[in-house]
């Protein structure tokens, strides 16, 4: 791994943001396998922090990888170290860990978001699709958090989503219903945030 | 009285805690998700804070949306 990448990894000791952390070491690593042609994608709860800007907040790095084994040797040249039993790769200094649980992503990769970073860049598993993997944790787990934190990422993102994508995605992992449930309460954080845009103290210069 | 360097505390502090989530997940698997939603009233105040967070970052250049399913991130907070 180039000098150039090592410089930036030693910056990010530094930073005391974790979402910003996390990212960055993202970006390196996406930048190092890049001659291989290897394209990481962050999924879970990592995922859902970047998008709620760490209104959420996880431990881990979820990627997806095909051909995780080639990512080993880079991860170890960028310091992680994983202990026997492990499923965890984990940096002490940068206090980071990652885990690659999956080597084919659950969605589609036309609809990946892309985050440039430094010049560098971080793939991040779409929006609907995260939706829907909430959604399944929420119907299948009767996981009711999970339920609330899809209608939030719909109601934040809404002028973003392809709404005939995330439907079809739905209908596919058997959660429409689940999802039309969410959508009506993604009505209802929507309607807070603009009956509070209505408050006098954010419109300072409006009588 | 003893005094405590609050940076180098929270900082080991934080590693002891990942290692223990890294030791407690290979032996037990990933912990369940938590099944108890907020209430009402703190969900939609959490919404709301969110919110403020992603008009706060977009209108200081911390994030940029470039073109649709691509953002611009700083490298760092400095």
């Amino acid at each position: 791994m180039d000098r150039r990448l090592m410089d930036l990894l030693d910056d990010l000791k530094r930073e005391r943001n974790s979402l910003r952390r996390a990212l960055g070491v993202l970006a390196v690593l996406t930048e190092a396998l890049k001659p291989q042609g290897i394209k990481p994608i962050l999924v879970g709860g990592r995922a859902l922090e970047f998008y709620t800007l760490g209104g959420y907040a996880t431990k881990d790095i979820d990627l997806v990888v095909s051909g995780r084994e080639r990512v080993k040797p880079v991860l170890e040249e960028m310091g992680f170290s994983r202990r026997f039993g492990e499923r965890h790769w984990y940096h002490e200094e940068l206090d980071v860990a990652i885990e690659i649980p999956d080597e084919i992503l659950a969605g589609s990769s036309e609809k990946i978001v892309t985050v440039e970073i430094e010049g560098m860049e971080v793939f991040v598993i779409s929006i609907e699709d995260l939706v829907v993997d909430r959604l399944a944790a929420a119907k299948f787990w009767e996981s009711r958090s999970d339920a609330q934190w899809a209608a939030k990422l719909l109601a934040l993102h809404m002028n973003d989503i392809d709404l005939e994508y995330l439907k079809k995605a739905a209908r596919e992992r058997h959660v429409e219903d689940v999802l039309a449930e969410a959508l009506k309460q993604a009505e209802v954080y929507i309607d807070a945030a603009e009956g509070q845009e209505l408050f006098p103290q954010d419109r300072p210069f409006e009588t | 009285m003893e005094r405590v360097d609050y940076d180098e505390y929270i900082n080991r502090l934080k590693k002891r805690s990942s290692r223990f989530h890294i030791s407690w997940e290979a032996q037990f698997g990933k912990s369940p998700r938590s099944n108890r939603p907020r209430d009402a009233e703190e969900d939609i105040v959490l919404f709301l804070l969110d919110r403020k967070w992603w008009q706060k970052a977009l209108a200081d250049g911390s994030i940029e949306k470039v073109v649709p399913r691509r953002y611009r991130m700083k490298w760092t907070g400095d």
